[in-house]
């Protein structure tokens, strides 16, 4: 047979299409309290918590597993991605888009060549190896080859203490504890039983046959003892998804939410444990928004009906940055039925941060942002959008939802409950100035409550540090602590009534 | 001191301001406060006229 051309490892590309992009502000200790379960299931970089730079470097990753090709101006085809192009272009990203951590180490700075050639080293050897221990769980090949030897196959500068303790051993490939143990994440490891065994590890395996493992035993009856050579080896990736369960004590709530917004039916969290319940769904991908400038997409879009489709982005520089940022993180969230297009400019209105204008009779007309970025910015983006939302998605075009359409119901009687509301509430009966009570006034707005609660509502399903960190800004004022924007434990029911309102809609 | 008692006694927009800010609240809000005490600010929602 003649390959006409590179036929791509399909256990290897499903191994990375499977797992779901993860932005996380969960920081490397968290995660190893995680632990395997989620984290062989999750595309994720410690610290990295801009998900469309995750979804580019997993399509990138892609790009190599499947060797995707591209023509040239000439019609020559040629193989569209390598190691030195996913470093590159993940630089310029990241460059472009302020995406950190910026670590003062080249580990440690996801800007830095070392970091992404690691994350690149890392993932590929993580769905090869993967792919190639897929391939042995085939009963045939268990039968020929039903043991296999952890070796070094790369010599390292200092190698770990564990790969010195287990190499050269050769032990069943159903002894599910020995391999996970082999690749511990206590030492190091992923915690599963195929490669790689750490980060940059020289270690491997090599199948060993059953006339090997016959000759191995009949020298070591030790050995022999652990090989049971009368058992028939038997595929185990079953029972290591079944196995599959982290604690999670120490996990912040919102790290919880963040978990469960995520990988939703896919884990069930009980009291402390999380359990890995089924295969993975589709990952999240995002859409790039509407830009009317000279900057391009950077990836496609698997979201029906994002949020920034409905925005015409006019405006340049910083603020076309954060235009960007804001929709990817709304789009990351949900999605929103359809939205009339408006543009997005700076011309706001005189004293705010931002803008949302719309005609006296119901229709959008334009969303802005302050050309100066505020310390809440961010949060001033989203809180115009649920505007947007409110009066064209919603409920009925033209009228804000909120007031009074029967699906945010729920979400109204939730408000009306929580601490922040009944204390502007309280404020309101007691003050005189007449600035001071238009101003409660305003914030008691039902339009005003929505707009609040949606950007908390965004920025704590985004769990993205800088976010929650604007929320805390906002929620600092001593006369009347905690009510521009809610407590996370103030917010809960109204997280879980807008949670309803999306799901029933079909936007999340 | 309160708000309505920082609004009511500071003479213009700018010193009720700083007065907010050095009392600990948010840029956001004390922004808005002073919108709506001298500044005829009416909210973030513009309503304009239907394009015949």
């Amino acid at each position: 047979m003649t390959f006409t051309k590179a036929t791509p490892f399909q256990e290897a590309v499903d191994k990375l299409g499977s797992r779901s992009v993860l932005g996380s502000r969960l920081r490397t200790a968290e995660w190893q309290e995680v632990e395997t379960g989620l984290t062989d299931r999750a595309f994720f970089s410690a610290g990295v918590e801009d998900v469309r730079f995750l979804e580019n470097a997993k399509n990138f990753l892609d790009d190599v597993l499947t060797g995707a090709r591209k023509n040239n101006a000439q019609g020559q085809s040629y193989i569209s991605m390598d190691r030195s192009k996913f470093v590159k272009q993940l630089q310029d990203y990241a460059n472009q888009n302020n995406i950190g951590p910026l670590g003062p180490t080249p580990l440690t700075n996801i800007r830095r060549q070392a970091r992404l050639e690691l994350i690149y080293d890392t993932q590929i050897k993580s769905a090869r190896d993967y792919g190639y221990w897929k391939q042995g769980q085939d009963q045939d090949i268990l039968d020929a080859f039903p043991f296999q030897r952890f070796v070094r196959v790369q010599d390292v500068k200092t190698p770990r203490r564990r790969s010195n303790r287990f190499a050269g051993m050769v032990r069943r490939k159903d002894d599910l504890e020995f391999w996970t143990g082999v690749n511990s994440r206590a030492e190091g490891g992923f915690g599963v039983p195929w490669g790689p065994w750490g980060f940059n590890s020289g270690m491997d395996v090599e199948d060993v046959s059953i006339e090997d493992g016959q000759a191995l035993a009949g020298e070591d009856p030790a050995l022999a003892d652990l090989l049971r050579l009368q058992q028939p080896v038997l595929p185990i990736e079953k029972e290591f998804n079944e196995g599959l369960q982290a604690s999670l004590r120490g996990i912040s709530t919102g790290g919880r939410q963040q978990l469960q917004d995520y990988f939703g039916s896919q884990i069930d969290i009980t009291g402390d444990v999380v359990r890995w319940m089924g295969a993975p769904t589709k990952p999240v991908v995002l859409n790039p928004p509407t830009i009317g400038s000279q900057l391009s997409p950077v990836t496609p879009s698997l979201r029906k009906a994002p949020v920034s489709q409905g925005l015409n982005l006019q405006v340049q520089g910083e603020s076309l940055s954060r235009a960007k940022d804001i929709l990817t993180v709304i789009d990351s969230v949900h999605d929103d039925g359809q939205l009339p297009q408006i543009p997005l400019t700076n011309k706001i209105a005189r004293g705010s941060d931002g803008t949302f204008t719309r005609t006296i009779g119901g229709q959008p007309v334009a969303l802005a942002i302050n050309r100066k970025r505020s310390s809440t910015a961010m949060n001033s983006g989203f809180h115009e959008t649920g505007h947007f939302l409110d009066l064209a998605a919603l409920g009925s075009a033209g009228t804000m939802a909120s007031e009074s359409h029967p699906d945010l119901q729920e979400w109204r009687n939730a408000v009306a409950a929580t601490k922040a509301i009944q204390a502007i509430t309280a404020a309101r009966r007691v003050a005189v100035q007449p600035g001071h009570r238009k101003y409660l006034n305003y914030l008691l707005e039902p339009r005003e409550i929505f707009a609040r609660s949606y950007a908390q509502f965004i920025a704590e399903k985004s769990g993205r540090a800088d976010l929650l960190k604007e929320l805390q800004i906002l929620r600092t004022n001593p006369f009347m602590p905690d009510t521009f924007q809610w407590t996370e434990a103030d917010f809960v029911p109204v997280k879980k009534a807008l949670e309803d309102v999306f799901r029933k809609k079909g936007w999340l | 001191m309160s708000i309505d008692e920082i609004l009511g006694s500071s003479q213009n927009a700018d010193e009720a301001r700083t007065r907010l800010l050095a009392a600990g609240v948010n840029e956001a809000e004390a922004d808005q406060l002073v919108g709506f005490a001298f500044e005829n600010y009416e909210g973030d929602v513009l309503q304009v006229k239907d394009t015949p």
